[in-house]
């Protein structure tokens, strides 16, 4: 032994106890190596990462036993047990990001599924609200007939109760021709359906107004029209109108209805008027 | 009196060491071997079968191994064995969970 090699072996002793020189077993470098890897690899799982430690825990070991100069066969079951368990930490990951994939499909269904229930949902209401408006208007359509329907029974009972009648309710009048109080043909025909009128309704009174055009003298007009407003009063009484319906009054050339100026506005002035209350 | 009463002590003493060491070699079986059976016990279901069953027959297997080394008396590769076979279990265990629920997300998802 030359001093060298003793000095050596003192240097490699001072440094440290065992290890010195000796290169690490190929199962333990790869069971660390795993480790490291798998590290990054399962971050996201944590029933994953509490395996790593137990794995962590075996390499430990393992480093200690080759340290200690310990049986390689130890060092290598160690490793063994080491690499396994990083196996397992991984499964565990996968098996973690399997159920996730199976959590989002789901929900992803959940979420389709909700959304066409929400759609059927929208349109029912859709369907209903115009049910509804649809409704509302033949409602309001059916209102509308049924006004229109009162209204045309309401005037259609006011037009027979007038053509029954056969003069405007209230009024009517006759003319007669020049400085004469005898009836025109076609009076009789206007005046009929009041003389029928008094008849049915003998409670009514009616009131004969003569007038004249202002041809003539005054007094002389006044007597004209008397003797017109008896010209129906005769007709009517003949028709078989009550006296005690009827009253006469002269208005002579009182009142014209329009000027005297013109043969159209005498004849016009030259009248009987039949005003029935 | 006194050299009695040491008669005594050590006899006890011995008797205890005895009890102590017939209670680890022939009674029950080591803690190992006990765990990597219960460990495949656990692992046996039908997924294990079905995605892991060549893990699962060599955790068996090394059981089987270190009942052997066991009775031979080679303690060292006994504990070994056993404590390869329960994290072999393990593994088929958790391998065979993980390929099932992968099918399941797989069948899912199409």
């Amino acid at each position: 032994m030359t001093l060298k090699s003793v000095s050596a072996v003192a240097i490699c002793l001072a440094v440290t106890t065992s290890a010195c020189s000796r290169t690490k077993p190929a199962a333990l470098v790869g069971a660390e190596q795993d480790l490291e890897r798998a590290r990054v690899q399962v971050a996201a799982s944590p029933d994953a990462i509490q395996v790593l430690q137990e794995a962590e825990d075996d390499v430990l070991k393992a480093e200690r036993v080759w340290e200690d100069d310990g049986s390689s066969r130890e060092v290598e079951h160690l490793s063994y047990l080491a690499g396994q368990k990083v196996d397992i930490a991984r499964f565990k990951a996968e098996q973690q990001e399997a159920e996730l994939a199976i959590a989002r499909g789901q929900a992803q269904r959940d979420l389709l599924a909700a959304n066409v229930a929400a759609e059927r949902a929208q349109n029912r209401v859709l369907a209903n609200t115009a049910r509804y408006e649809r409704a509302r208007a033949r409602f309001i359509e059916q209102k509308l007939r049924d006004e229109l329907t009162e209204l045309q029974g309401h005037v259609r009972q006011l037009r027979s109760e007038v053509t029954d009648q056969g003069f405007e309710v209230g009024l009517e009048q006759v003319h007669f021709d020049h400085d004469t109080s005898e009836l025109r043909a076609g009076a009789e025909s206007q005046l009929e359906p009041v003389a029928r009128y008094l008849r049915e309704h003998p409670e009514r009174q009616v009131r004969i107004e003569g007038f004249a055009d202002s041809t003539g003298s005054a007094s002389y007009n006044v007597e004209l029209s008397r003797k017109r407003a008896g010209a129906v009063e005769n007709y009517l009484v003949g028709e078989g109108v009550r006296t005690s319906q009827i009253t006469t009054i002269a208005r002579g050339e009182q009142l014209p209805v329009v000027t005297n100026d013109s043969t159209a506005g005498r004849l016009q002035n030259r009248r009987a008027l039949l005003v029935i209350q | 009196m006194k050299h009695y009463y040491r008669v005594v002590f050590s006899l006890l003493g011995m008797l205890a060491a005895v009890q102590a060491l017939s209670a680890c070699s022939a009674g029950t079986q080591p803690l190992s071997l006990a765990s990597a059976e219960e460990a495949i016990t656990q692992a046996s279901t039908a997924t294990t079968q079905r995605y892991a069953a060549a893990d699962l027959a060599q955790a068996k297997d090394k059981l089987a191994r270190a009942r052997e080394a066991a009775e031979e008396g080679e303690n060292g590769e006994a504990r070994r064995l056993a404590e390869q076979a329960t994290v072999d279990a393990r593994y088929a265990e958790v391998k065979a969970e993980a390929q099932h629920t992968q099918a399941l997300a797989e069948s899912g998802t199409n």
